[in-house]
């Protein structure tokens, strides 16, 4: 096979083929190991970490690569879980070192399992002021499952049921109450009616003829009442009587308040006389003191005698 | 120097020749260890420097740039837009049932890990690898002595090249632009996911799923291009009986056990 023929099955030729090659196969392997590079990066392997062991009474829905979250941000990863010595399930996780203040020795740890997606690891931190989780550091992880519910919810609702079919069942007492209740129901559609179906039907026809004779001592009442000569006759008259006495003892009163008034007056008059005899008791006071002071005046002009000594009058 | 294959020497036309007296199962188990002692031969002779003359990295280069550079442009839009739909259409359906937080995490396992490498090793089979079964022929209906070193390394070993890099740098390459899109769709065009996003691909290639998923896209790479090679262990006759169906059909199912036997290696 000659070269023509070789180039006659080939298509035809790509210009720069040679630059497009090295650029494809460059291109291959920088991807291939950025990838690869990305990849070790996305894993952590480039960072520093600290150990944690989380000891679990048992590790269901833990995967190695799971996150553990701090206030919803991932801060370690699930590297290993195996199964210690004392039963329970260690899970080694690698916490990032600048991720790792804000675990603390005080920090809670819990594993919560939900009914829909996978377990979650959380981590909380109550005090950050304590001093910071020790490396290698083991913690107990408090459980949280969503589903361990579910059993007591089927105990219950088998209880439930139970009671269901006992409550329904042919001799039950729930089917008694039901068959009286019809039994009542259907005595009520009796001549009677509902009083039937309440009192039974020697009591629905004592009840009727009470009621009959009720009625029949309310038409002799109304008929003692109102009739001709009745009570209430009675009572409108005697009601006329009282009050042509009460118009009587009105003018009575209205008399005796004219006397009131007039004892008032005299009352009055005689205040006046009183506040008159003050005055006059007072003017008699007055002249007295005049007079004693001109007797003084008197004697003390007079030369000769020098008594001290005032009578009065 | 590589040689063609001895397998390839024995098997061109003995095998249906001698067919009366072996069972169906006994011709078949035999194509398929020549099949196998071929593809090994082709690696090697891929791998070897001095298989590489000058007229050996010329055909070489104009292969790759035909297989690989001239698909590249078309079939990562292709995927980008692919990816673009997928990863609205998985975020809109995992909102809707509370569960938004999973909706990354399902495109990058389904379509990244999962559907990129399958759907760029089929499209590399349609495109270039029917076309470097045509080459091969219609240089055997110019009756070309495969048996001989010539053909081997100028018509064999470069197309062999040429798809194995197709496949590659379109899977690597759509991959990674679907990484991309999806964060975008995701999250916008916004630094602040980064580090999430970085964490949630750091989940999803684990140190198991990382390196399956790179020999997966190696195994597909070289079942891609190895297929159409097949055809010149078929004898004329049976070439001639719908050859290029048969290694297309070949390849599907080769490609298809691949993913199987990986899939039972990454889950169980």
């Amino acid at each position: 096979m000659t070269d023509q023929d070789y180039s006659e099955t080939a298509s035809p030729p790509i210009p720069h083929a040679g630059a497009k090659t090295v650029a494809i196969i460059a291109m291959t392997l920088l991807l291939l190991s950025g990838f690869v590079l990305y990849v070790m990066f996305a894993r952590g392997v480039f960072e520093d970490t600290q150990r944690l062991v989380l000891l679990a009474e048992n590790s269901e829905g833990v995967t190695i690569g799971m996150d553990m979250t701090f206030s919803g941000f991932p801060i370690g990863r699930v590297e290993r879980i195996d199964l210690g010595e004392d039963g329970k399930a260690h899970i080694h996780l690698d916490i990032p070192t600048r991720d790792a203040r804000w675990l603390r020795t005080t920090s809670m740890f819990t594993l919560e399992r939900s009914l829909v997606g996978g377990a979650k690891l959380r981590a909380f931190t109550g005090v950050p002021e304590d001093p910071p989780l020790p490396d290698g550091a083991r913690r107990e992880v408090l459980i949280g499952d969503a589903s361990a519910g579910i059993t007591q919810l089927v105990s219950s609702l088998h209880q439930v049921t139970d009671n269901l079919v006992r409550m329904t069942a042919e001799e039950s007492p729930l089917n008694a109450s039901i068959a009286n209740l019809q039994a009542v129901t259907g005595a009520m559609t009796g001549p009677h009616g509902a009083l039937e179906g309440l009192l039974g039907a020697s009591g629905a026809q004592s009840l009727r003829e009470s009621l009959k004779e009720t009625n029949q001592l309310l038409a002799s009442t109304q008929a003692r009442l109102h009739g001709k000569e009745g009570l209430m006759d009675d009572a409108q008259r005697v009601t006329r009587e009282l009050n042509t006495l009460l118009v009587g003892v009105r003018g009575s009163l209205q008399k005796t308040d004219a006397l009131l008034d007039d004892a008032r007056a005299i009352a009055a008059n005689s205040r006046a006389a009183t506040e008159d005899l003050d005055a006059l008791r007072n003017e008699v006071e007055a002249s007295m003191r005049r007079v004693s002071r001109l007797i003084e005046e008197v004697n003390r002009k007079w030369p000769f005698a020098r008594q001290h000594e005032l009578k009065l009058p | 120097m590589i040689s063609p294959p001895a397998a390839l020497a024995s098997s061109q036309p003995p095998l249906e020749g001698r067919a009366p007296r072996h069972g169906w199962l006994r011709r078949l188990l035999v194509r398929e260890w020549h099949l196998l002692v071929f593809a090994s031969t082709t690696m090697v002779a891929l791998l070897s420097p001095a298989t590489y003359d000058r007229e050996v990295r010329r055909a070489m280069v104009q292969a790759v740039s035909s297989y690989a550079w001239q698909a590249l442009p078309g079939y990562a839009l292709l995927s980008v837009l692919g990816g673009a739909v997928l990863t609205h259409i998985i975020a809109v359906s995992a909102a809707s049932y509370g569960l938004s937080h999973l909706a990354l995490e399902a495109v990058v396992r389904v379509y990244v890990v999962e559907l990129l490498p399958l759907v760029a090793a089929l499209f590399v089979a349609m495109r270039s690898g029917l076309d470097f079964l045509g080459r091969l022929a219609r240089a055997r209906a110019r009756g070309v002595d495969f048996r001989s070193a010539e053909p081997f390394r100028r018509l064999i070993v470069p197309g062999v090249a040429g798809n194995l890099l197709a496949v590659l740098a379109l899977t690597l390459v759509s991959g990674l632009l679907v990484l991309m899109t999806a964060y975008l769709v995701a999250y916008g065009v916004t630094p602040w996911g980064v580090g999430t996003y970085t964490r949630l691909v750091g989940q999803v290639f684990d140190p198991v799923t990382a390196p399956t998923v790179l020999l997966k896209i190696l195994l597909f790479a070289i079942a891609v291009a190895i297929a159409p090679v097949s055809i010149v262990l078929d004898s004329p006759r049976r070439a001639a009986r719908g050859g290029e169906v048969r290694v297309m059909a070949r390849l599907l199912l080769v490609l298809l056990a691949i993913e199987v036997a990986l899939l039972l290696l990454l889950h169980f």
